[in-house]
């Protein structure tokens, strides 16, 4: 039906033209051109990249002073890296971040959340129940997490985890690691750098 | 973006050769509804990302009003009509990632600063578009017609990071095709950017 359609097209240009097809004609083409530029700027404007910031170098934070994303629903996934001073993420529920080669690396997140950092100074982090922290060479690794979290350290020299409900902590090659119980829990040394509030 | 180009078309084209082997009107000018508006309240969804800081898909409700200007349209030996359409869309989308600096480093575990606000850009967002198009219809049979709507519009958004608002412009591109259920009113489909719709068209 298309091609029918355009080969009506194409026979009615052939026909002899009075004032009124004539303006028909011209009225097709200018439509025609037009549609064409329009369905360019359309493909330009619908390609224009993801700019939501994933672990890529082609994210929005690279190369920034400081980058903190923010993500208003569950399940977001997140990378943040190479930013001169600062690098964070506010997130909800269900969230990871992967924070790397900044100078300090923030997060703020709900429960069932799942982070990392590393090769940074310092590492602060507050997440809700059931977190998973990872923290690996760095200088100071600051985290409160809510009940049944698990945090791991690894090279750092200072790690600090306040939990506020039953947690692990494991540290390996660490200088200090400090585990802050709620009230009611104690903190048990299992040996090899683990650590439990239960 | 690029994979769903095909399906534009390949819509266009469906639409367009499912009555072939009907009792097709394509060939008898002006053999469809005399009509001054059409008027078509309808859905919203769109994969794409709109205009602005903005990113990820979309869903929302609007209305789209078109004025015929030309019962036979730009081919005198087809049965086209052209048509004039104003729209008024709102939209929601909600997958989209803020980018920033920190407004508020406040004090948190071992003294370390956690940062809980955001200024920047991206992130959720409402906007309003207000589409004019050139609607060229393509009247194939009674039940069923297709249109191409290449046109402009203008939109207002507003994000939730900040409470900011801001305006703009942008390039409307649309092929549909209507299922005639009866003479006063089709069910229509939308497929282009920025959203797709699917709606009611009333015939006044």
């Amino acid at each position: 039906m298309l091609l029918e359609i355009l080969s009506f097209a194409d026979s009615s240009r052939s026909k002899p033209v009075n004032g009124a097809s004539w303006r028909r004609a011209l009225l097709g083409r200018t439509a025609v051109v037009a549609l064409v530029l329009l369905g360019g700027a359309w493909l330009a404007a619908a390609c224009g990249g993801d700019r939501s910031c994933y672990d890529s170098e082609d994210c929005d934070c690279f190369g920034r002073e400081e980058c903190i994303l923010g993500c208003h629903h569950d399940g977001c996934d997140l990378a943040c890296s190479h930013t001169a001073s600062a690098c964070g993420a506010i997130c909800e529920d269900d969230c990871q971040f992967l924070c790397h080669n900044t100078n300090h690396c923030s997060t703020l997140c709900g429960d069932d959340c799942a982070h990392r950092c590393h090769e940074v100074a310092t590492c602060a982090a507050e997440c809700g129940d059931r977190c998973i922290y990872e923290c690996h060479d760095v200088s100071e690794c600051a985290v409160r997490v809510g009940k049944n979290s698990s945090i791991d350290c690894r090279s750092v020299a200072l790690c600090d985890v306040t939990c506020d409900g039953a947690c692990e902590v494991t540290c390996s090659n660490v200088s200090r690691c400090n585990v802050r119980c709620p009230p009611g829990l104690v903190r048990r040394s299992h040996g090899g750098g683990r650590w439990t509030c239960e | 973006m690029k994979a769903l180009l095909p399906l534009l078309v390949a819509a266009a084209v469906g639409l367009a050769g499912f009555p072939a082997s009907a009792q097709s009107i394509i060939r008898r000018p002006g053999h469809h509804p005399r009509y001054a508006l059409e008027l078509e309240p309808h859905a919203l969804i769109t994969p794409f990302s709109p205009p602005g800081d903005t990113n990820g898909w979309g869903w929302g409700l609007g209305a789209r009003g078109s004025i015929v200007v030309e019962h036979d349209g730009f081919i005198s030996t087809i049965n086209d009509s052209v048509a004039i359409g104003f729209g008024l869309d709102w939209m929601r989308y909600e997958d989209s990632v803020a980018v920033g600096r920190c407004a508020d480093w406040a004090p948190g575990p071992g003294g370390q600063r956690i940062c809980r606000r955001i200024v920047g850009s991206g992130g959720d967002a409402s906007y309003v578009y207000v589409p004019v198009v050139l609607q060229w219809n393509f009247w194939l049979h009674q039940e069923w017609s297709v249109f191409g709507e290449p046109g402009l519009g203008m939109y207002l958004q507003h994000r939730d990071l900040d409470d900011s608002m801001s305006f703009g412009l942008v390039p409307v591109f649309h092929v549909g095709g209507r299922w005639h259920f009866s003479d006063q009113a089709a069910l229509t489909l939308r497929l282009g950017y920025p959203a797709w719709s699917v709606g009611v068209s009333l015939f006044l």
